[in-house]
């Protein structure tokens, strides 16, 4: 059986048992029937924020890979944004839009940003690495043969970022998904506002206990999310292949059901009218001399008031806080501290199930055909969505920190186990006959050569592990069920207090950046130097 | 004259210290002219090449190509690279086209581009992509797609060694047939190679560069019958000749 064939099982069965309940009216509620629309509403936010996306990768990217100048700064800042957990801004940007645009709109545009956040900046890395990794010959090829300004930009520059965009994509709508459950429900001092969606009436529903209803709603969004997964990004990445410089070109094997020629073509039509906008709009910003120089000058004057308007907010809610420290403020220390035991925990569990987990399904075919769908699956449920429902289980029978620690164990172990499997797939074929041919085996075979070759996947997927672990602990030591609160003490606790309890704005800023500042810190010392030693002592090229 | 290199120097700045890769080339270049540059690995040719295309500024000295000095954007100087660098997402048909276009030779895209995919033997492979194709024939497309744009100087980096010993020599007959066209461009060629063999085989001159920092060693007029015959002794002293000189 196909790969496509058992997602297809899988979509059909949630289908016939969620229209079941829709149409049986098993469970009277009213607005059921209003979840179409929602699921509609909230695919509009994930649409509306990715193509904000794309467009922001593709001048970020760009800039930053053909401007020394301005890389030298814009490297560093992606790389903290990326690294904040962005949930906990979030109440901020949602007061800052509504301040902006009063009402729903700017509720809408809270939530889309926050989407945004998500999706952006992993995207522009695509785009600055496959701009800086673009084989030298090629672009000498393109200087000699005389291919500048919109020409360069249409046959070198726009598909060479095809793959990696690509592929950025997929990561960037998952890691959507999440978001946009959060993004539905927001709480900022003492409002709270609602938007209409999937993610809405998922803890809506589980807030007030129709936790029925809330496994609708859920398999709903996994149909979408599969859907998406078997119509857009599989023939995506097989149309993307084109763009590749692998000139050696295994064909990857077809995982596909059905014909994709169409859905390849519609993309191509796609890709070349975007492509055709970007260069009509970089002829006319290079049309004349002025209008080039007063761009410059505007995105310019754009990124320095902004800078500025930033560090602007920055120093006034610090020296806010200094003079009226928060009197939650001396326990920050602490609740990082038993946080981030909390993610190590998890992370320990990660790393003892998904090593053994991933040699296996890389190394035996028949059983990655059955498990790797049924992973993706499940990895493709955004964690929050079901933290309600353990909640509801814990509460019962055991208690909240087991709850805490498998939902953090959720939102980290999924990147850890896909890079690890692309981590073991990618040794070479030579590599292996060598240990088979000279007899190496066992303990001997993992810790010289299985363990060894893993280990830049491993630290690739253990960055990511963690920064989707912190994100995950903002919503996972804070619950209110049945009305009924539930917590652990944390630093996710404390920005949730500080948000939605007992407002309070400093201790909001204050706890957000010193989460950050812990993560800035685990990067610089621990990833950072783990990755370089990782590229330099490891990698096979 | 069509083209003079003159006093070219360059040399490259770590944060230590200068590295010296070529010091004061001076050469020209005659029509007819086939020119191998020869010399021990990390002389400098290829950077001394990528001078000559315009690609890389010399520290010092200059290009002189017709009278004016050398810029990459020049129509009438074509390369050809070691690795192809064809673009993977263009077919071969595209491939050259492009290099058409930007060089302001729009008209009759289709007729150019197809009469010079003919002339190195790929007709029939128009409408496939680069991946497609073995590494002979990617680098006839890269043979194509130089000569389509009618260049005056055609300049090749090392172009048959990263093919099989067959296929290049294969290549190398079916390129010197066109060189004796003609009607064919190029006026002139310029090549690198590490190979003394097929310097020796293919051009009428040869440039022996010093080992780093490059100087040139001595500038040979190869004054063998075409076709030329790998067996014959003749062939063999001018072979012993260069490897002497490299050395």
């Amino acid at each position: 059986m196909k790969k496509g064939h058992f997602i297809l099982l899988i979509i059909l069965f949630l289908i016939s048992v969620t229209s079941a309940i829709y149409f049986f009216d098993i469970i009277d509620f009213p607005g059921l029937e209003l979840l179409p629309y929602y699921a509609a509403s909230s695919f509009l936010r994930m649409g509306v924020a990715y193509f904000f996306s794309l467009c922001f990768a593709l001048v970020f990217g760009y800039t930053a890979a053909t401007n020394i100048r301005a890389r030298k700064f814009m490297l560093p800042f992606l790389d903290i944004l990326q690294s904040v957990p962005i949930l906990g801004f979030f109440p901020a940007a949602v007061l800052f839009f509504i301040g902006l645009i009063p009402g729903r709109p700017g509720i809408e545009v809270a939530a889309v940003f926050l989407i945004f956040t998500s999706m952006a900046w992993n995207m522009a890395f695509g785009v600055y690495e496959s701009l800086t990794t673009i084989p030298k010959e090629l672009v000498e090829a393109a200087d000699s043969f005389g291919l500048h300004g919109w020409q360069r930009l249409e046959s070198l520059t726009l598909p060479a970022c095809v793959p990696k965009l690509v592929y950025n994509s997929i990561v960037s709508w998952s890691v959507g998904w999440f978001f946009l459950v959060a993004s539905e429900i927001i709480s900022a001092g003492s409002e709270t506002y609602k938007l209409p969606g999937i993610g809405s009436f998922l803890i809506d529903t589980t807030y007030s206990g129709k936790i029925a209803l809330m496994l609708v709603g859920l398999s709903i969004l996994v149909i979408i999310i599969l859907l998406l997964e078997l119509f857009i990004w599989k023939p995506m990445q097989s149309w993307a292949d084109k763009y590749s410089y692998e000139y050696a070109g295994e064909k990857k094997p077809g995982e596909f059901i059905f014909n994709t020629k169409i859905i390849k073509f519609s993309f191509r039509i796609i890709f070349e009218s975007f492509s055709k906008v970007m260069v009509a709009l970089y002829i006319v910003f290079h049309w004349h001399k002025l209008i080039k120089k007063v761009s410059k000058f505007l995105g310019y004057l754009v990124l320095i008031s902004a800078l500025a308007y930033i560090v602007y907010i920055f120093l006034t809610s610090v020296a806010k806080m200094l003079l009226n420290l928060p009197e939650d403020a001396h326990s920050i220390p602490l609740a990082i501290a038993y946080s981030f035991m909390r993610l190590s925990v998890a992370y320990v569990i990660c790393i003892i199930w998904t090593i053994p987990a991933a040699v296996y399904i890389a190394r035996n075919k028949k059983a990655s055909s059955y498990l790797m769908p049924v992973m993706e699956v499940a990895a493709s449920i955004p964690a929050i969505a079901l933290f309600p429902a353990m909640v509801v289980i814990f509460i019962r029978y055991g208690s909240l920190d087991i709850a805490t620690i498998i939902l953090i164990l959720l939102g980290m172990q999924w990147y850890l186990l896909f890079n690890l499997i692309a981590g073991v797939k990618s040794i070479p074929k030579e590599v292996e006959n060598v240990a088979a041919s000279f007899g190496i085996k066992g303990r001997l075979y993992w810790k010289r050569i299985l363990l060894p070759s893993m280990f830049p996947s491993f630290v690739t997927g253990s960055i990511t592990a963690w920064g989707g672990g912190w994100n995950t602990l903002i919503v996972a030591e804070y619950i209110v069920f049945k009305g009924q609160e539930f917590h652990l003490f944390g630093i996710g606790y404390l920005l949730d207090k500080a948000t939605f309890e007992s407002p309070d704005s400093s201790m909001v800023i204050l706890s957000v950046l010193s989460m950050a500042v812990t993560i800035i810190f685990l990067n610089r010392l621990i990833w950072q130097p783990l990755y370089r030693k990782a590229l330099a002592k490891y990698k096979f090229d | 004259m069509l083209a003079e290199i003159k006093n070219v120097s360059k040399t490259y700045e770590t944060d230590s210290n200068k590295i010296s890769v070529l010091d004061d080339i001076n050469f020209s270049v005659e029509d007819n002219d086939f020119i191998c540059i020869v010399g021990p690995s990390g002389c400098g040719k290829s950077t001394l090449l990528r001078i000559i295309v315009g690609l890389e500024k010399p520290t010092s000295g200059e290009v002189f190509f017709k009278g004016e000095v050398i810029s990459s954007d020049n129509p009438k100087v074509a390369m050809v690279f070691q690795n192809f660098a064809l673009f993977p997402w263009l077919t071969v048909q595209e491939n050259i086209e492009l290099v058409l276009e930007s060089k302001k030779q729009g008209r009759e895209l289709e007729k150019t581009a197809c009469k010079y995919i003919k002339a190195v033997g790929l007709d029939g492979f128009e409408k496939v992509y680069p991946r497609e194709l073995s590494g002979g024939m990617k680098q006839r497309v890269g043979f194509a797609r130089a000569l389509a744009v009618e260049p005056v100087l055609l300049c090749m980096d090392e172009p048959f060694s990263s093919l099989d010993a067959l296929t290049s020599q294969n290549l190398k007959d079916e390129l010197l047939m066109l060189w004796a066209d003609a009607n064919m461009p190029p006026d002139a060629v310029i090549m690198v190679t590490h190979n003394v063999e097929e310097a020796v085989y293919m051009s009428n001159r040869i440039i022996i560069l010093s080992p780093r920092p490059g100087k040139v060693v001595a500038d040979l007029k190869i004054e063998l019958e075409r076709p030329r015959n790998r067996k014959d002794p003749e062939f063999y002293r001018w072979v012993d000749k260069v490897y002497s000189l490299i050395v």
